[in-house]
């Protein structure tokens, strides 16, 4: 199944189907995500009330570390199989993965305000997501100002790889530096209604990034075909060769 | 404390939904832009539309 989803064709059909479902799904756990969040939530003995950012903040790591995967796997792809629908795949998740990283960074500096005095401080955790975000805007840019589709597709999956090996080091930056930011939770260690709270929210933001992917996917594909279509139009049809 | 800390636990969920709302109102114009450009590109030459 995994290998036929690979497929940007075969995915955008199955979510298509899955979409009315994936919204209903969506809508549930965004409601369930707020409730826990915000009312069913004990505060924190340290953190205080402050403790609820963390059910959006972690939620907004963990979707942008799943959507830079999904432009890791897509870069491969499109060069190891040179299909432009890969690079559109991979240039979606990275627009959406970029969104998520600002997003994190923005809740991270509101979290850090409360509860360590400072809205920033040059952490390895923070430093490394804020050079991930702009290695994705760089990416963005990168696409912006290639117009040769091969070019553009090999050069910005070079940058997506780089930004996306980039991942597991702002993961592992809490162990590997002396960091202000707190290592990694254990479920095994945390009482299951912040465990409930921040999985529900992970939910809800995994459909909606799911749901962002498909979307823009579906624009970069129409906007190609667009494209196609004017340069067949201007050399005198499909078949000028 | 507390109140103060409410207060940014406020700005967070509001930063969130503002960015994720934000984001889907760009990724519809996107799309509608998409599909108009699509329309306007094969418009020309209808016996090539499938």
């Amino acid at each position: 199944m995994f290998d036929r989803l690979a497929s940007p064709t075969r995915f955008a059909v199955f979510a298509q189907r899955a979409q009315g479902w994936a919204w209903a799904g969506a809508l549930a756990l965004i409601a369930a995500g707020l409730y826990f969040a915000l009312f069913a939530s004990p505060p924190d003995y340290q953190q205080g009330e402050a403790v609820r950012i963390m059910y959006v903040h972690v939620p907004a790591a963990w979707i942008m570390s799943l959507t830079f995967a999904v432009v890791l796997f897509y870069s491969f792809r499109f060069l190891w199989k040179g299909n432009e629908l890969d690079d559109l795949m991979a240039a979606s998740a990275a627009e959406v993965g970029a969104a998520f990283n600002g997003l994190t960074l923005v809740l991270g500096m509101i979290w850090g305000k409360p509860t360590w005095g400072v809205w920033w401080t040059w952490d390895a955790r923070l430093t490394s997501t804020l050079v991930l975000f702009l290695i994705f805007i760089g990416y963005l840019a990168l696409r912006a100002f290639v117009d040769d589709p091969q070019r553009r597709g090999q050069w910005s999956a070079a940058v997506g790889i780089l930004g996306a090996i980039n991942v597991p080091i702002v993961y592992m930056s809490v162990r590997w530096w002396r960091t202000l930011h707190q290592v990694q939770s254990s479920p095994s260690t945390v009482d299951w209604k912040y465990v409930l709270s921040l999985r529900a929210n992970a939910f809800a933001f995994l459909f909606i990034m799911i749901y962002f992917i498909r979307r823009r996917y579906e624009a970069a594909c129409l906007e190609r075909a667009a494209e196609h279509a004017a340069q067949d139009a201007a050399l005198g049809g499909p078949d000028h060769g | 404390m507390a109140d103060q800390n409410w207060a940014f636990v406020t700005a967070a969920y509001v930063a969130a939904w503002v960015v994720i709302i934000g984001y889907a109102i760009h990724v519809h114009r996107t799309l509608a832009r998409a599909r108009k450009a699509y329309q306007d590109a094969t418009a020309t030459r209808p016996e090539e539309v499938r």
